[in-house]
C-alpha cells in the first residue's frame, strides 16, 4: 500500500524527517507517535503529497506520488486519500452537507448525496446535516470532519492528531470511528498522535524519529 | 461693417449691452467644457480608486479564507483551481458592481427628469436610452474586476498549504 524509500525532509541543514524504508499494508492501523517536533506532521505532509520530500520516492499503490505532475497528484490526493486535520479545517462559511460535498467536486467525482447522508448518519450527526460548523462542538466538528475525510472511499485515511483537541469521551469516540469507518471501508489508517488516551488501540506503531528499517521493524 | 460697428455703436452710445448669439454660446461651452473635463478625471480617479478598493477587498477575503484554500487544494483542488476561483470572485463582484451602478446612474437620470418635468426649467433627461459607450464602460469594469483580483489570484496560487495547515 505505502512504502517509502530514503525519503528525507529538511525546513534547514537539520532533517526533520529520514526514512530509508517504510512499509504499510493495506488494511493496517498505524498509529505514529514521537514528541511533536518528531516529523509526524512532516511525514504525513510528505505521505499525502503535500509536501516534496528532499529526495526520496513515496509509492502508494504502486504510483510514485512525487513522479507524477502535481496537478495529478492533487486529484489522486482527493481521491485515494482522506486527512483528518487536528484542527478539523471545515469551511466556515459552508454547512455540514456542503462540507461534505466539497471533498467529491474538489476531486473531480460525482457528487454522491445518498453517501453524504448515511455517513452523518453512521456518525450520529444526521439532525445537523443542515447546521454550519460553528453551531457544533468540537466533537461533532471533528466527526464532520472524518465525515468529510470519507466521503470518496479512500483507501488511505490520515488523521493527524484528530483527538488532541477532544476531551477524554469524544477522543475516545473518534479513535472508536476511526477505527470503524477504516476497517468498513477496507481502508489503511494512518493517525499520527502524541495523546496517550488512544494509543493501546492500534495494533502496529511506529515512533518518531524514524531513521531505519531496523527502527521501523522495531517499533512494531 | 455693421456686424463689427453696429454692436460697438449700442455698446457705446445706449445703456444696452450688445450680444452676439454665436460668440456667447462658444464662450459658455468653453465654460462648461472645463466643468465636463473637470468631471471625466474624477470619474477617472473614482474608477481607479473603486478599482483599488476592490483589489484590497479582494486581497483581504483571499487571506480569510487561506485555509479554506488550503483545505480545497487537501481536498484534492488543483492549484489552477483556486486561481480559477479567486479570477471568478473579482469578476462576480464586478459584475454586480457594474449592474448596480448601470441601475443607479440610469435610475438618477430617469428621477432628475421626472422631478424637474412640471417646472418652469425642465430637465429633459431620461434613463431610458443606453448609449454604446456604456458597453466600453462595462468591459473596463470587468477588466478592472479581474485585474484587481490578480494579486489574490497570485496569493491563491502560492499558497504553501503543509505550512498553513501544520500550523492550524
Amino acid at each position: 500500500m505505502i512504502a517509502l524509500r530514503n525519503v528525507r525532509f529538511a525546513y534547514t541543514n537539520e532533517p526533520v524527517l529520514d526514512v530509508s524504508y517504510l512499509r504499510i499494508d493495506q488494511g493496517a492501523h498505524h498509529l505514529l507517535l514521537g514528541p511533536s517536533g518528531s516529523g509526524k506532521t512532516t511525514l504525513l505532509h510528505v505521505l499525502t503529497g503535500l509536501q516534496r520530500p528532499d529526495r526520496g520516492a513515496v509509492m502508494i499503490d504502486g504510483h510514485d506520488l512525487y513522479e507524477m505532475p502535481e496537478g495529478s497528484r492533487d486529484t489522486f490526493r482527493g481521491q485515494r486519500i482522506g486527512i483528518v486535520f487536528q484542527q478539523f479545517h471545515l469551511v466556515q462559511a459552508l454547512s455540514v452537507t456542503q462540507n461534505l460535498f466539497l471533498a467529491p467536486s474538489m476531486a473531480g467525482l460525482r457528487v454522491d448525496k445518498a453517501r453524504a447522508a448515511t455517513l452523518l448518519e453512521t456518525l450520529g450527526l444526521g439532525d445537523k446535516a443542515r447546521a454550519y460548523p460553528d453551531e457544533l462542538s468540537q466533537g461533532q466538528r471533528q466527526r464532520v470532519a472524518i465525515a468529510r475525510a470519507l466521503m470518496n472511499k479512500p483507501p488511505l485515511l490520515i488523521a493527524d492528531e484528530p483527538t488532541s483537541a477532544l476531551d477524554d469521551a469524544n477522543a475516545q469516540a473518534v479513535a472508536d470511528l476511526l477505527l470503524y469507518a477504516a476497517d468498513q471501508e477496507g481502508a489503511t489508517l494512518v493517525v499520527a498522535t502524541h495523546d496517550a488516551r488512544i494509543a493501546d488501540r492500534f495494533e502496529h506503531r511506529l515512533t518518531l524519529p524514524l531513521v531505519s528499517a531496523e527502527a521501523a521493524v522495531e517499533n512494531e | 461693417m455693421a456686424a463689427v460697428t453696429f454692436p460697438r455703436m449700442i455698446n457705446a452710445q445706449t445703456n444696452m449691452q450688445a450680444a452676439a448669439p454665436a460668440v456667447e454660446t462658444q464662450r459658455l461651452l468653453n465654460l462648461l467644457g472645463i466643468g465636463l473635463d473637470a468631471l471625466r478625471l474624477f470619474g477617472i480617479v473614482l474608477i481607479a480608486a473603486a478599482a483599488l478598493g476592490v483589489g484590497i477587498a479582494l486581497y483581504n477575503a483571499m487571506r480569510d479564507r487561506r485555509y479554506d484554500l488550503a483545505v480545497m487544494r487537501s481536498l484534492g483542488a488543483k492549484r489552477r483551481t483556486l486561481v480559477a476561483h479567486a479570477l471568478l470572485e473579482g469578476f462576480l463582484l464586478a459584475s454586480m458592481g457594474t449592474v448596480l451602478g448601470l441601475l443607479l446612474g440610469h435610475g438618477a437620470a430617469s428621477a432628475l427628469g421626472a422631478a424637474t418635468a412640471g417646472t418652469r426649467t425642465p430637465v429633459p433627461l431620461t434613463g431610458l436610452t443606453f448609449v454604446p459607450e456604456e458597453w466600453a464602460l462595462v468591459a473596463l469594469m470587468l477588466g478592472l474586476g479581474i485585474i484587481a483580483a490578480l494579486i489574490p489570484a497570485i496569493q491563491a496560487y502560492r499558497t504553501d498549504i503543509a505550512r498553513l495547515l501544520a500550523r492550524g
